[in-house]
């Protein structure tokens, strides 16, 4: 069983950046109309997206979101011992770009930096991967960074395109003898590989380069309400958690009928399931870190100095996962909004004007 | 309010389908609404009505009104 128990480690601060880019939902009737528009919003609540600028990456948002949270935190570089990027929107197909936001962010060469290839599971399984190599009592400083830009990824002729938005997040973990254990338990199955599925854009089919996200959304749902609501029961089971000892219920933001259907067969309240869809759309391996700064930020969430939080991701793959982590309400949390990209020196046809 | 009467309800209500036209003939591709954000609001709708929770295997093949009500025999209910 992939499932494990991280000691020691505490998360210090989550900051996100979106675009400075909203869009919203409505001002897309003129090229879905009215009717599909006016459905996509009442079925899935998504009023709003923040959508990339011409030539700004995931890793952009990601870069923005690091640096604040770093100058919040008054934390060294240096110290800074391991970088993990969690996306499906490199900045290229190599390098793998945690290593370009090494360079960067101006981390030391005794930083390790790789990327992590998933989607909506990727805070659980980008937690869980940087929590088992901080066990090593030698990095006592890591930062993981998870951004998407599905806006971008899906056919925007498409109504799948109204209900992705694009966000990086940074969060800060810091080894901590006095803090609470967290438990994670990932899951995949790889025959189901195809619900979620981009053709081209790789090496099988060299010739397609159509490599937008197809989704089938009847397999997406049905996992969403089935497999994932069996995977946190039989988390909350193994790691003998009541519902009651829950503060908050994490859950990646892919619909808000989903998340009340998973929270409700979980027997979890309603009112510890943060919901940010309605303000940013699906922002893929984002979500959950965007969809708790925004609960604390509004106080959604009832005031705590420690939130017990479970937090579930879930799609491409099909991966997902489940972990239990606190927050403590002293951690730095933030929201930022940003037109800045990096200009890498490489242009491609008509990119230099932008 | 019996089963059958809370099951046609939920259609009359995801789809805007006239009770009276609830029949044999409601299939997924046939009702205009009924696509993947249909679909969510359907199964997640009957779940909440009967305390239920599908299989997997059983909301991807939930695909017409009458093939739904024999899933539902599954679950002990009947409708």
């Amino acid at each position: 069983m992939a499932s494990g128990k991280l000691r020691n480690l505490s998360i210090r601060g989550i900051i996100c950046a979106l675009p400075d880019n909203k869009v919203l939902t409505v001002s897309r009737e003129n090229v879905f109309g009215k009717e599909t528009v006016d459905k996509i919003i009442e079925s899935t609540g998504i009023t709003s997206t923040y959508r990339v600028l011409p030539r700004q990456t995931a890793s952009d948002l990601c870069f923005h979101a690091a640096e604040n949270l770093i100058k919040k935190l008054n934390w060294n570089k240096e110290d800074i011992g391991i970088l993990i990027f969690t996306s499906h929107a490199p900045d290229y197909k190599r390098p793998a770009t945690a290593c370009v936001l090494q360079g960067r962010l101006g981390f030391s060469q005794d930083c390790m930096a790789f990327d992590i290839g998933l989607g909506c599971s990727g805070f659980v399984y980008g937690m869980s991967v940087i929590g088992s190599i901080m066990q090593n009592p030698d990095i006592k400083k890591g930062l993981l960074l998870m951004g998407d830009m599905s806006s971008v990824s899906t056919d925007p002729d498409t109504t799948n395109n109204l209900l992705f938005g694009d966000c990086g997040a940074a969060v800060a973990i810091e080894r901590n003898e006095e803090c609470e254990d967290i438990d994670f338990l990932l899951k995949t199955d790889g025959t189901r590989y195809q619900s979620l599925l981009a053709v081209g854009g790789g090496y099988r089919h060299q010739n397609n380069h159509n490599d937008y996200c197809y989704m089938d959304g009847n397999n997406v749902f049905s996992f969403s309400i089935s497999d994932v609501v069996k995977t946190i029961k039989e988390f909350m089971d193994s790691w003998d958690i009541c519902t009651e000892d829950i503060d908050m219920l994490a859950l990646h933001q892919a619909n808000s009928l989903i998340m009340k259907n998973i929270a409700k067969k979980c027997k979890i309240s309603l009112d510890k399931v943060p919901i940010s869809i309605n303000h940013y759309g699906n922002t893929s391996s984002s979500s959950i870190p965007l969809a708790i700064v925004d609960s604390l930020l509004r106080n959604n969430i009832q005031k705590k100095e420690k939130y017990r939080v479970i937090a579930s991701g879930y799609g491409l793959g099909l991966s997902w996962g489940v972990m239990n982590f606190v927050l403590e309400s002293s951690m730095k949390v933030g929201m930022l909004y940003t037109k800045t990209y990096f200009d890498d020196g490489h242009y491609g046809e008509g990119e230099e004007n932008v | 309010m019996c089963n059958l009467e809370k099951y046609d309800e939920i259609f009359v209500d995801v789809f805007s389908i006239e009770e009276k036209n609830l029949n044999e003939n409601i299939v997924r591709g046939a009702v205009k609404d009924w696509d993947s954000l249909g679909h969510v609001k359907l199964i997640t709708t009957i779940e909440d009505v009967f305390n239920i929770m599908f299989d997997t295997e059983d909301i991807l093949e939930f695909d017409s009104y009458d093939k739904g009500k024999e899933i539902l025999k599954k679950y002990n209910i009947t409708v």
